[in-house]
């Protein structure tokens, strides 16, 4: 009897319920200095002068003259690490103040002037491609675009008997990881600076850190600590540049840790996004034809925008087979707070749209919505909606009939009670970086003289649970017991570049990668290391693996105050074989509960091209008053490919979530028009002579 | 500077802080107790949370001068000779604990919630732990542990 299947507890779980555990913040060494960052007022201007006062000892300033490389690694290098010309947004980086101590780092940063020229600002995406709009780039504001045609959709909507046409305003959302971003780096007794981080790549910063000082890599280590949450948002650069740089001209320690209200204003975000999309359906319920599309806000810079972009698209028409879709896109730079990767890295935003048709046309075909979801389900080998194949395992079609046996939908059908109302939705994520974007992990097993066992890799935990699943995998292939196996992760040190812990790959990749090397290890050497590539999709596919989930919502509106109490929600997830039944359902609780608050509560608006959402104070994430009681149940549909059957599923939870609870409320206000996000309260009162009957 | 004196985790503690330091610095900072978690500095996510005089409070809203003649408990503070508490217990095994930067705040508040109600409704647990935020979790694991924590401590009795 293995590990691999039980709810083993998770290693590190100890250390975090004694408070041992060392987040970044928690380090701290003699002589260390203070990072704090000199950012913009304005969302757009130019820059005139930079001007540093007279420094007092052990005051430092750093800018852009004394960077080598002025920008940060991504996919389109548009981002400077100091603004040094012009600034693209509110609190943009224009320098970093060190000090001993962080109230004299703030003071120390204010007192650096800098002379702006405000040039006029892109503050509503709608307009960042008008003519007369202000342009961030020479280029102008179309950061990337993003096109494929199957079929022909134009001509297939005029035969199909049901057509139906929606627009969605989706919001920004902040990540919300309880553990602002942080940094801590120091000079090592080998000469090499030190840096420890909240992150989720450290080579990814390494990197960065690297070029911009041109020093050689062998020169950085890079090391995550333990990480507070992440969710795409430590996924790049937040702090570590800032004090890498100051360790490196000051050779101190140094610690730079963003406050909630940086965290909130100027962290990455999800993209907000207008949504168009079209589709239509037979008479008996398939779908003929779709057509979709999205506008992305990028902010300020691409960040990761463009492979969010090309996810968004590809997951726009969900787990259903259409052979005809026309799918369009385009990331757009406005005058915000740079978006990038956070958990759905896309899909959520255009999920909303084909699952609330579903819902629809259901009701409209005479159908129930999980009959719709398995006549168009998709299945392994058949084609997605840019060409190429579904090859790998798909269990949707298992996970809809498992829906059908809940005491959920048993109530929702038979027995509905008063004034609830009840919401289904489907959705699928794929797991790995997508075509073109180097995806293998590199492990290396070490057995140990107690004969226990000590496995490397470059991948993180930053609490999804990694480390404990990982260790559950080494320990069955290697045939010893779950207590002989120690992770060492998140280092520079020991092993190949992995990547980005993200893209709900880490189980899947790495999984594979300790099985390679654990033959090895079988096969009688000590020390084993092994590389495993994650396959790449065939035809004009992006990702060619996913996961799946079917959710149910059950919820009550107050139509006085138009406040939504969710009440109970199930969900049904396939991932293959599962390697931890307890960390999985830990993952679907969370993404479920951080998209309930993407439905109900967050967004962050802009005006005048300033975040007016600040803090946890305004920014409201649901607390455990606003969650629902939540069910996980699994079908296990295993891929032939996984480490024991597995995919990956992190970010999956988080993407039906939204269209299931607009369904629900929808179905108890009729004549509320739900099309954007967060639910507008004002849209869900009871009307009364045309004017709301309450206001809050 | 201000001279406190209190007890922290049941030890005398005297020290010196700056006018305007808060609970949560200098446990932390001055202290080294970095058990406790600073989330927000503003009051809202309750990662800071400690007991004083075994009241739940967010220490990043307390002056320290607060503490001065007074009792504080941290997380270091709940393991009686090397045993987990019960609660840290259930934490681990519900699965409650996933980054775990949440956790320390998280399981003073419901150490809290139990000392002064032995059998809380699961509404009853939702309202004592709404002042602590949680990213990771959905909440529903932390509220089922909290439930079993209740339940066999009033078995137990
Ligand atoms: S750090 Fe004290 S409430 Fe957030
Ligand atoms: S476990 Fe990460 S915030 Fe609660």
């Amino acid at each position: 009897m293995g590990v691999v299947g039980t709810g083993q507890a998770r290693s590190d779980a100890f250390d975090k319920v004694t408070g041992r555990a060392l987040y970044t913040d928690d380090y701290s060494m003699a002589g260390q200095l203070y990072a704090v960052l000199v950012r913009s007022p304005y969302p757009h201007a130019l820059i005139e002068s930079i001007t540093v006062p007279p420094l007092g000892p052990d005051c430092f300033v750093f800018t852009a003259a004394d960077l080598k490389n002025n920008y940060i690694p991504c996919i389109f290098n548009d981002q400077p690490v100091f603004a040094s010309d012009k600034v693209r947004h509110h609190g943009e980086p224009v320098a970093v103040a060190a000090a001993p101590t962080l109230e004299g780092a703030h003071a120390l940063a204010e007192s650096v002037q800098v002379v702006y020229r405000p040039l006029g600002i892109v503050d509503d995406m709608l307009h960042a491609l008008d003519d007369d709009a202000p342009k961030l780039f020479e280029k102008g504001n179309l950061c990337t675009e993003f096109h494929s045609l199957k079929g022909d959709p134009e001509a297939e909507f005029g035969a199909c008997a049901l057509v139906l046409e929606h627009s969605y305003d989706m919001p920004v959302q902040a990540h919300g990881f309880l553990e602002p971003e942080a940094a801590f780096s120091y000079i090592g007794d080998d000469g090499r600076l030190v840096l420890i981080s909240s992150t989720q790549n450290s080579f990814g910063d390494r990197f960065t850190v690297c070029n911009a000082l041109g020093l050689d890599l062998q020169s950085v280590v890079s090391t995550a600590a333990t990480v507070g949450g992440a969710f795409g948002g430590k996924d790049g650069n937040t702090t570590q540049i800032y004090a890498a740089i100051v360790t490196h001209f000051t050779r101190r320690p140094v610690r730079c840790v963003f406050t909630r209200q940086e965290n909130i204003r100027w962290g990455m975000k999800r993209h907000a996004a207008r949504v168009d999309a079209r589709a239509g359906f037979s008479s008996d319920g398939h779908l003929i034809a779709f057509s979709g599309h999205i506008r992305f806000d990028t902010g300020a810079y691409a960040m990761l925008g463009p492979s969010v972009l090309r996810l968004g698209m590809e997951h726009m028409c969900g787990p259903y087979f259409v052979p005809n879709v026309k799918l369009d896109g385009e990331l757009v730079y406005t005058n915000h707070a740079p978006a990038s990767a956070m958990r759905g890295f896309g899909a959520p935003q255009g999920a909303i749209a084909i699952e609330s048709f579903m819902n629809e046309a259901a009701g409209k075909l005479g159908l129930s919505v999980l009959e719709i979801r398995k006549i168009n389900a998709i299945r392994t080998g058949c084609a997605g909606p840019m060409g190429g194949e579904f090859e790998h395992s798909i269990g949707f079609a298992q996970a809809l009939s498992a829906f059908e046996k809940t005491a959920f939908w048993d109530e929702m059908k038979n027995r509905p009670l008063k004034g609830v109302g009840y919401g289904v939705a489907a959705g699928m994520m794929s797991s790995g970086l997508g075509k073109h974007v180097p995806d293998s992990c590199h492990v290396s097993i070490d057995r140990q003289s107690d004969g226990s066992f000590v496995v490397s890799t470059s991948l993180i935990d930053m609490g999804q649970g990694s480390a404990t699943a990982l260790a559950q995998i080494a320990a069955d292939c290697l045939g010893v017991g779950f207590g002989q196996i120690r992770m060492r992760m998140g280092c520079t040190e020991g092993t190949g570049d992995s990547g980005s812990t993200a893209a709900s790959r880490s189980t899947f990749v790495c999984g594979n990668a300790i099985a390679l090397a654990a033959k090895k290890i079988l096969g009688g050497e000590n020390h084993a290391e092994a590389r495993f590539d994650f396959p790449e999709a065939g035809g004009e596919a992006v990702h060619t693996m996913f996961a799946f989930i079917v959710q149910g919502v059950k919820l009550s509106v107050d139509r006085a105050d138009g406040s939504v109490r969710l009440l109970d929600m199930v969900s049904i997830t396939d991932t293959g074989r599962v390697i931890n039944p307890t960390l999985l359902d830990g993952q679907v609780f969370g993404g479920v509960v951080m998209s309930c608050g993407y439905t109900l509560s967050e967004s962050i608006r802009y005006r005048d091209g300033k975040s007016r959402e600040t803090d946890f104070g305004n920014y409201t994430i649901p607390t455990s008053l606003d969650a629902p009681a939540l069910e996980n149940h699994i079908v296990e549909v295993p891929e032939a490919c996984g480490p024991f059957g597995a995919r990956g599923m992190a970010e999956c939870p988080t993407v039906a979530v939204a269209p299931a609870i607009v369904t629900a409320v929808r179905s108890l206000c009729p004549d509320a028009d739900i099309s954007s996000l967060p639910i507008d309260r004002y849209q869900l009162m009871e009307k009364k002579h045309g004017v709301c009957s309450s206001h809050t | 500077m201000r001279k406190i004196n209190c007890i922290v985790n049941s030890k005398p503690v005297s020290l010196e802080v700056e006018d305007g330091r808060t609970l949560v610095d200098m446990l932390r900072q001055d202290l080294g107790l970095t058990g406790t978690k600073k989330g927000c500095g503003t009051g809202d996510c309750g990662a800071c949370t400690v007991l004083l005089d075994g009241v739940s409070v967010n220490s990043c809203i307390c002056l320290a001068a607060l503490a001065d003649g007074h009792e504080i408990t941290t997380i270091e503070g709940l393991q009686k000779d090397g045993k987990l508490s019960d609660i840290q217990q259930a934490f681990i095994d519900h699965g409650a604990v996933q980054c775990g930067f949440c956790s320390p705040g998280m399981i003073m508040s419901a150490e809290y919630l139990l000392e002064n109600n032995p059998d809380p409704s699961d509404e009853e647990i939702r309202r004592a732990l709404s002042g602590n935020l949680c990213r990771c979790t959905g909440y529903q694991q932390i509220v089922d542990a909290v439930r079993d924590v209740a339940a066999s401590r009033r078995q137990a009795d």
